[in-house]
């Protein structure tokens, strides 16, 4: 009797679905940066979490093309509608990859559900002090960026960026796309040229922002944005 | 010449002078007051010159408004910083606008 139990203890884990073997970081991370082959539609949701205020958040339709061609417009608020962001990354994924490579270390683990997505979760940890400055969730299949928290020193979540619906593939109007160029300067998304003062350029998105002077920058940025806003 | 001669002559004599006019002297004095409201035009300049403390007080006041007019002429550039912080200050708030109250919550 005993015989027979640990018989079918030892035989189940056979039967059982096979995990997923976990891929490399650089892998998983170069199929990010280059983006899905196939046009789609999403939506995302953008959540910023200020020290001692309430939570705030938008909401950008996006629509993007095969080559890095991307669209994306924010819901305006109070009848108005609101700016639209029309760029292509022209930045070579591997020269991204390096400039992560050199601020961070990189882990792969399972991810969650992200809107119907399997993901791996991808955690950039400082490599100064190992503090978790961003995690990222890659949809398994496609490799598309569906979900990026960012994180402050002490730990506390400082940004959240999700897609709660995605077509992939979705059909979209090659014409939307009329006269798209790459970002000069580079600002991450949502954020624009504020002004100019004494040679320092100030960059806001309303809520965050940050300033670039002589190739210095600071403020509301995580490392890696920092160097590509300086131009590194 | 008999002294009824000498006495007509005399008669004569007085009868030629022109006599003189009875408001000569306030004519005299009209005259001299109207020469002396006309200045010279030399006088009048060295009158402005030779100013007293109201007219040096004017004089400073007119040159520090010329100085000052001139140096923010020659330098325009300040006013540019104004109007971008302007600029800035809409953008600021134009995209503040975009932003929600939110739950914080992390779902689809």
């Amino acid at each position: 009797m005993i015989k027979l139990a640990l018989v079918l203890l030892l035989a189940a884990p056979l039967h059982a679905k096979p995990r997923a073997p976990l891929p490399g970081a650089d892998e998983l991370i170069l199929k990010m940066l280059t983006g899905p082959e196939t046009s789609y539609v999403a939506v995302e949701r953008v959540q910023v979490f200020a020290p001692g205020k309430k939570p705030k958040a938008m909401t950008v339709n996006i629509k993007a093309a095969p080559g890095g061609k991307i669209r994306r417009e924010t819901a305006g608020r109070k009848k108005k509608p609101g700016p639209i962001e029309l760029y292509v990354e022209d930045e070579p994924a591997g020269k991204r990859l390096a400039r992560l490579r050199s601020l961070y270390e990189l882990t792969v683990s399972t991810g969650g559900v992200v809107a119907k997505r399997k993901t791996w979760k991808l955690e950039l940890r400082l490599k100064t002090s190992v503090v978790l400055r961003r995690a990222l969730w890659v949809s398994r299949d496609e490799g598309l960026l569906m979900k990026r928290e960012t994180y402050r020193d002490d730990g506390t979540l400082a940004r959240r960026e999700r897609l709660t619906k995605l077509e992939l593939p979705a059909a979209v109007d090659a014409a939307l796309f009329a006269g798209v160029a790459p970002k000069k300067p580079w600002t991450p998304s949502g954020v624009v040229l504020a002004g100019e003062k004494d040679g320092t350029r100030t960059y806001t998105n309303g809520l965050e922002s940050y300033t670039v002077k002589d190739g210095r920058v600071s403020g509301d940025l995580a490392e890696d944005d920092a160097a590509r806003a300086a131009g590194r | 010449m008999n002294e009824n001669d000498e006495r007509l002559a005399k008669a004569a004599m007085k009868s030629l002078i022109v006599p003189a006019p009875e408001s000569l002297k306030a004519d005299l004095k009209r005259m001299a007051r109207a020469k002396k409201t006309e200045p010279s035009l030399w006088d009048a300049l060295r009158e402005a010159l030779s100013g007293d403390a109201w007219a040096y007080g004017a004089g400073a006041a007119f040159a520090a408004a010329a100085v000052a007019v001139v140096i923010v002429r020659a330098v325009p550039e300040r006013t540019k910083p104004v109007e971008t912080v302007a600029v800035a200050a809409t953008t600021q708030a134009e995209l503040a606008d975009l932003w929600a109250d939110d739950d914080g919550g992390d779902h689809d």
